[in-house]
């Protein structure tokens, strides 16, 4: 396994998504790239708004240092969509430091206009996550 | 013969035509007198009463035997009768109707239809097949399509319109049907495509990161097993993702609307190559444009992006092995109406056999690589929806595809159904 390059891109990383295989390939991928200090994996947008916005998480620490979201569209309880709209409710803070990147399986022209009206959308990638679209998230 | 005798048989004449008995006729004879010329002429009266009457009881029951309702107009557009189907379709009885306006039977008035209905009746004489609703006595809303002609009198002024309405209620409801029906196919289709990309996804994730671990963790013999198994696996997953890809598409086309836009050809193809040559065996196949400057042209992006991505797929695709320098040519020329596309190959060429079918669905003219057979499909749907035209010259030397394709006005273009 390759060392990890010194200094990482992202503090803390968050996946936020329901499907438990992608979220291991996910995992999997960052953790040996190195793309990260801190991985954290949220099934739905409400759990990920929640941890985000609770003091007392136990990796609160780390939750404020929250530089890059992988967020995928369709999920249970709150989806990408409810995500970034609830999203602005969090501290300036955070919100000014991080980068949101739709992760999904296919996104249509609706979704992608949809999504772009929020001002924290970075980019877009599509589903399978693989090592050359990694690297061009280190560019962000 | 006396005279008497001659008066006697006018007025027997007289009392059998006032008693309606229009086939009675009076002996005439051959007698040089005015009496005899008088029972001639009753006679000739009687024969026009006598065949006047008939045709008009054979009008009535025609008229009565129309399954289909019919209404004659007054010239002012006052109904003048009606026949019974309007009775029994509509419930009105000829005493509600009859000198009552015309407009007065329809529940909703369409203005464009009942425009253009009139419009070909007086320029016509005729009207065919127009569409509207009629309310019945109840109130309640019938579809009817109708027809009119107009109806002149002996000095050929029009005197009135006789309309036939049909109720269309039935055939309505079959066609609302059949659009839910198609509606749900579409979407069916849409949502399973798409439903069906995420565990691909997840599939080819999973493959590639499972590659990647065993790389690291197992040793030689086991690792080259698991890496050719996960291959065909991932090689796999990969065909049934362009499928999927190729059936959104699909269902993009077949959508009613299209979004018209400026297009620059030289952004478009660059784009489309880019995100074709990290395939492997593309890198050899030479790319070469000749895009005239400044073309003028609007038509759907996704649509045109169809028909180029999937011709060089094609092109890059279906390059000969044994050529030197295999290439793809893509010419694009400004016309009077849109644009020319020229996609040319010096690749495998399609076989004279097979050209009739390459355009159809699940069509697949090689096994030299596993395509879905869905790309030229896919092409000609696409050169179709906007209202392009498509040849294909091949010859095993290499393939060319001609297509013309017209600039669209910058609005939303609704397409119908049965294109």
């Amino acid at each position: 396994m390759s060392a990890p390059p010194e200094r990482s891109r992202f503090k803390t990383v968050l996946l936020v998504d329901d499907s438990r295989f992608d979220n291991l390939v996910h995992e999997r991928l960052i953790i040996r790239s190195g793309l990260c200090e801190h991985l954290e994996v949220y099934p739905n947008g409400k759990l990920a708004i929640d941890a985000l916005a609770d003091p007392n998480h136990e990796n609160a620490h780390q939750l404020a240092e929250t530089d890059l979201i992988l967020l995928d569209i369709n999920m249970p309880i709150l989806d990408g969509f409810g995500f970034l709209k609830r999203f602005p409710e969090l501290t300036p803070t955070l919100t000014q430091r991080v980068n949101v990147v739709i992760l999904t399986s296919y996104i249509n022209l609706e979704d992608k206009r949809r999504s772009s009206e929020s001002p924290f959308v970075a980019g877009y990638i599509n589903k399978p996550l693989t090592e050359d679209k990694l690297a061009e998230l280190a560019d962000l | 013969m006396s005279q008497l005798n001659e008066i006697e048989r006018i007025n027997r004449l007289l009392l059998q035509l006032a008693s309606g008995n229009f086939s009675y006729r009076e002996e005439v004879l051959h007698e040089n007198n005015h009496l005899e010329g008088i029972i001639t002429g009753i006679n000739m009266l009687a024969e026009e009463l006598e065949s006047s009457t008939v045709s008009h009881d054979y009008l009535n029951s025609i008229f009565k035997g129309v399954v289909d309702m019919l209404v004659v107009l007054n010239s002012d557009n006052t109904i003048r009768q009606i026949n019974e189907a309007v009775t029994k379709e509509l419930g009105y009885s000829p005493e509600d109707l009859i000198g009552q306006p015309f407009v007065s039977l329809f529940s909703e008035i369409d203005p464009i239809a009942l425009h253009t209905s009139n419009e070909s009746l007086y320029e016509k004489g005729v009207c065919y097949n127009v569409e509207a609703t009629f309310k019945t006595k109840e109130g309640k809303s019938i579809p009817v399509s109708f027809s009119s002609s107009l109806l002149y009198n002996n000095d050929q002024h029009i005197n009135g319109t006789l309309y036939i309405a049909k109720n269309i209620s039935k055939l309505k409801k079959v066609e609302r049907d059949l659009k839910v029906i198609n509606h749900e196919l579409k979407t069916f289709v849409y949502k399973a495509s798409h439903d069906l990309k995420g565990p691909i996804a997840s599939i080819l994730g999973l493959t590639n990161v499972a590659g990647l671990e065993i790389e690291d963790a197992a040793d030689g013999e086991i690792r080259g097993i698991a890496k050719e198994y996960l291959g065909l696996i991932q090689d796999s997953a990969s065909m049934m993702n362009s499928i999927l890809l190729n059936l959104i598409d699909i269902t993009y086309l077949k959508q009613a609307r299209m979004k018209i836009e400026p297009i620059d050809f030289e952004d478009l193809i660059r784009s489309i190559y880019n995100s074709l040559r990290f395939v492997k065996e593309f890198q050899k196949v030479e790319l070469r444009l000749n895009i005239q400057p400044e073309i003028q042209f609007h038509s759907d992006i996704k649509v045109v992006k169809s028909i180029l991505q999937n011709l060089l797929e094609n092109g890059l695709k279906y390059h000969r092995n044994e050529i030197r320098e295999p290439w793809v040519a893509i010419d694009v020329q400004q016309t009077k109406a849109g644009v020319f596309l020229q996609v040319k190959d010096n690749g495998i060429g399609i076989p004279k056999e097979v050209q009739g079918q390459i355009f159809e669905m699940f069509f697949r003219a090689s096994n030299k690589s596993a395509g879905t057979g869905l790309g030229l499909y896919i092409v000609k749907n696409a050169v179709e929806q906007i209202n392009g035209n498509i040849q294909l010259f091949s010859q095993p030397s290499g393939t060319t595809f001609k297509i013309d394709l017209p600039s669209l006005i910058r609005t939303e273009v609704e397409i119908h159904p049965s294109a």
